[in-house]
């Protein structure tokens, strides 16, 4: 246990932005994390390259994820923006209104491409690794990340 | 954590990056997953639940592939036979004793003999049992280093870069096929002449193939029939994720990427299936369908594989495919399906597995041929050790090649990224280890890499840096490593059928990246990019001794390199500033190449309107038939509103003609879909992800008709 929650401690951070990106519902993505951990305690046998435990890891959220994403409904409202609370702490960034546009940007990506960025950005993987965890190949992921990163950049351009 | 990716050339989406990197940041943890509160939670939640093996999830998983099979065809369980010998009415097999297996073996020997015999390896069971074993051992002691030391200083020089851009070089062969009085059409943009690739678009000089994605993310393949008019003959619905399909004369075979967990799921959705929920063994699915009847598609077999799909190739009716592999359990020595590759349910045999000495990964590249006549078996399978990341084949060859970012040295030196080598022969589906190497450095991209006359020509970017000893101040004890001197510059390579170096030009254009190359014959081009666009010419006619002939300094960067005809090279890529680098949208050019040494721009065309097409990485996002005189692709820009047109060039007396543009409405169809065109006869078809297709004139661009979805 305590090695798992030590290997757990140094990706939480990241399995939950990156589930929050991509479900874009805070709780959902909270009871996401916990599932795949849970999931991942139960098999931590199976990985006995313990350096490749961030990327099973995630492996493991991203299915998780997108399970839920097929069974919970998409309707529009369902969809977090930006909380007052994060707002308050925004506001005091400068740059708040942009920051708050490019994730609005970033929300209105397809579900595949949210992934592929939200992997990238937040959690600094390498086209390869996310190629791995989603099971594409990797120009496509290649190519996928710089379409999604160019339909942000003209939405902001707006 | 910048580095690791891959980079952004773009300062504007840089900036979207980052701005998106620090809102992730200020987004609050939940108290709920810090990892005391976790350490409380999985406390709770972890009872006395049985542990599933993979074997049973992967029975599931097969079992709901012969259902799909019975639902297709009318066919019992033998999709999850290998062979003929067994057959048993749960769909299960038990598992197959090892002597079993190897009767099996020679019985297929037995049953070919015209064919060359199949290579056995004098690997067994336990020395890949022991040399995993010893892997897990030496990480272990790594990670129990790194852990220590990581707190007093940077251990290792983060993998670099990994995805170079993904731009082009083939033999400037013409992707135009005729045959049976057919009229000509455009072929998959390939690497090599007769050796197809898969895509995601199919043209086959009548039908058109592709894969559509429904609104609900399922895929499809749709075949189209183009003779008097447009109408869709078929449609194969309820897949989860096709990735690519081939068609080869009357066979149709797509790939499907799967999860043991969804298949599973797909079988039924009661509490067995439910409580075993997750398994995360990713198997591919290669669907072999006979559509002699382009309308009743009929499944001849379903080939089920464990493993990542890598790359595959279809020549002269043999199907090969490329798997990746990882091995992570080693609970018992005996239980194979653990920790060697599984196909058709079936461990591999320890002696079809090659164990290079120098071996550095818990991991198994697998190599697979299915004869497309005959798709009732796997015809050879091979597996290789290696964490092999890119395969190039030729019509005789299979090269292998394993990128190794770093080495996982704590010693004091100087180290340099490599590619790992192998090639093997094939002939008839049979597969044959022919010679192993190494070379410093790491391929740009498929069309880096060139064979020609029965020499391998690599065009490769090499990262080297130094390890030195970071010394405690007080102690004076050693307490890690750190890496210094990180240099990166560019080496031509030319090796022998031994994968020996026999010729090389190193230390090109330092601190820059190559961009594209591509190889014709004795001549090799490659452009690399700082501020202008260098065009290297390089005379490869003497193998030992390889020479730059010209450098041909433009603006901008060709990423998508292709021989227009014997004179004539096509650079698709991107306007920039010659002062501050900064790109000013695409842009194409061509290269008279009559004097290697003495190249010249003869013509460009400005698309600054455009700032992106799928085809600058992707070259089977490029329709080209230089035979035709045509080629084209989607570019994507804004002009104050969103701009996706797919552009038809033609190149006629020393300059680009621009002979269509489309513009693309991607959302119409419920998903925002990507779009390819292709050409039969003087008719051009656009065609969307989501089923539509438009039909164009080619000799005046008048819309003629369209297929909706």
């Amino acid at each position: 246990m305590e090695e798992f929650i030590k290997c757990y401690e140094e990706v939480y951070p990241e399995l939950y932005r990156i589930a929050y990106y991509y479900m874009r519902n805070r709780q959902e993505a909270e009871d996401a994390v916990q599932d795949a951990v849970l999931t991942a305690y139960e098999k931590r046998h199976q990985l006995k390259d313990k350096e490749k435990f961030r990327s099973w890891m995630m492996t493991i959220l991203v299915n998780r994820c997108k399970r839920r994403m097929r069974k919970w409904f998409r309707r529009e409202e369902d969809i977090e923006e930006i909380s007052q609370a994060e707002e308050k702490k925004l506001i005091k960034e400068t740059d708040f209104a942009m920051t708050s546009a490019v994730k609005q940007a970033f929300f209105q990506l397809e579900e595949e491409d949210r992934l592929i960025v939200g992997l990238s950005v937040f959690g600094g993987y390498k086209g390869e690794e996310i190629a791995g965890i989603l099971g594409k190949n990797h120009s496509t992921v290649r190519s996928r990340y710089r379409r999604a990163l160019q339909k942000m950049k003209k939405e902001l351009e707006v | 954590m910048e580095e690791k990716r891959w980079k952004n050339e773009n300062p504007d989406e840089q900036k979207i990056e980052e701005i998106l990197r620090k809102a992730g940041e200020q987004e609050e943890i939940p108290e709920n997953l810090k990892p005391e509160q976790m350490k409380k939670f999985l406390g709770e939640h972890t009872g006395e639940k049985s542990q599933k093996s993979f074997k049973k999830w992967y029975r599931m998983a097969a079992a709901a592939a012969s259902l799909v099979l019975v639902l297709f065809a009318g066919r019992a369980v033998w999709v999850i036979q290998n062979g003929a010998e067994k057959q048993n009415d749960s769909g299960i097999i038990k598992e197959e004793s090892k002597q079993e297996a190897e009767q099996s073996v020679e019985e297929n020997q037995k049953v070919a003999e015209d064919i060359p015999s199949e290579e056995v390896f004098d690997t067994s069971y336990d020395e890949l049992y022991d040399f995993f074993q010893k892997r897990e051992e030496e990480q272990q002691e790594f990670i129990e280093r790194k852990q220590w030391a990581s707190t007093k200083g940077d251990m290792e020089n983060a993998e670099t870069e990994s995805a170079a851009s993904d731009s082009a070089t083939d033999m400037g062969q013409q992707n135009i096929s005729q045959e049976n009085g057919r009229e000509e059409y455009a072929d998959t943009n390939k690497q090599e002449e007769g050796v197809d690739e898969a895509d995601i678009i199919k043209n086959d000089g009548r039908y058109l193939y592709q894969i559509i994605r429904n609104a609900d993310y399922s895929g499809a393949i749709q075949i189209v029939d183009t003779q008097g008019g447009l109408t869709e003959v078929a449609r194969i619905d309820g897949f989860d994720n096709i990735s690519e399909l081939y068609v080869w004369e009357d066979k149709l075979v797509l790939f499907e990427s799967c999860w043991a967990e969804e298949a599973a799921e797909e079988k039924s959705e009661n509490k067995v299936c439910d409580d075993v929920a997750w398994l995360g063994t990713p198997f591919q699915k290669v669907y072999v369908y006979d559509i002699e009847d382009r309308e009743n598609p009929k499944v001849e077999h379903i080939f089920t594989m464990k493993g990542d799909y890598l790359d595959s190739r279809v020549t002269e009716g043999y199907l090969y495919c490329f798997l990746t592999n990882n091995v992570n359990n080693l609970e018992s020595r005996t239980e194979y399906e653990n920790y060697v590759p599984v196909l058709e349910d079936k461990a591999m045999e320890a002696s079809s597995i090659y164990l290079p000495e120098e071996a550095q990964s818990s991991a198994y590249v697998v190599m697979v041929s299915i004869d497309l006549n005959n798709p009732e078996e796997l015809k050879d399978i091979k597996a290789i050790v290696s964490s092999a990341d890119r395969v190039y084949v030729t019509g005789s060859n299979i090269y292998v090649a394993d990128s190794v970012y770093s080495e996982r040295v704590e010693k004091e030196g100087t180290y340099s990224d490599k590619t790992n080598l192998f090639r093997f022969s094939y002939q008839n589906g049979v597969f044959r280890k022919e010679a192993e190497g190494t070379v410093k450095g790491i391929l740009l991209d498929d069309m880096a890499i060139n064979e020609s006359d029965g020499y391998l020509r690599m065009a490769v970017t090499v990262h080297s840096y130094k390890k030195t000893k970071i010394i405690d101040d007080i102690l004076g004890e050693v307490i890690g490593y750190e890496t210094t001197n990180t240099t990166k510059d560019n080496s031509l390579y030319v090796l022998n059928q031994e994968l020996e170096l026999v010729g090389k030009i190193e230390g090109l254009a330092e601190e820059e990246q190559i961009y594209s190359a591509r190889f014709m014959g004795d001549t090799g081009y490659f452009v690399t990019f700082r501020q202008v666009d260098p065009l290297f010419s390089v005379d490869l006619s003497d193998p030992e001794n390889p020479k730059i002939l010209g450098e041909l300094k433009i603006s901008g960067f060709s990423e998508y390199l292709h021989f227009y005809n014997e004179n004539l090279l096509l650079g698709i890529g991107m306007e920039a500033d010659e002062e501050t680098g900064r790109t000013e949208g695409m842009k194409l050019s061509m290269f008279d190449v009559s004097n290697p040494a003495d190249v010249k721009e003869q013509d460009k065309y400005n698309l600054s309107e455009y700032d992106y097409s799928e085809g600058l990485y992707n070259y089977k996002a490029v329709m080209i038939d230089t035979k035709k005189n045509l080629f084209g692709f989607m570019a994507e820009g804004w002009d104050g509103e969103n701009k996706e047109d797919y552009l038809l060039f033609s190149y006629e007396d020393g300059a680009f003609q621009q002979k269509m543009k489309i513009s693309c409405d991607r959302d119409a169809g419920g998903i925002y879909a990507n779009v390819r065109g292709t050409y039969i006869g003087d008719v051009f078809y656009l065609m969307y992800e989501d089923g539509r297709i438009e039909a164009y004139s080619l000799a005046d661009g008048g819309l003629l008709e369209k297929l909706s979805d």
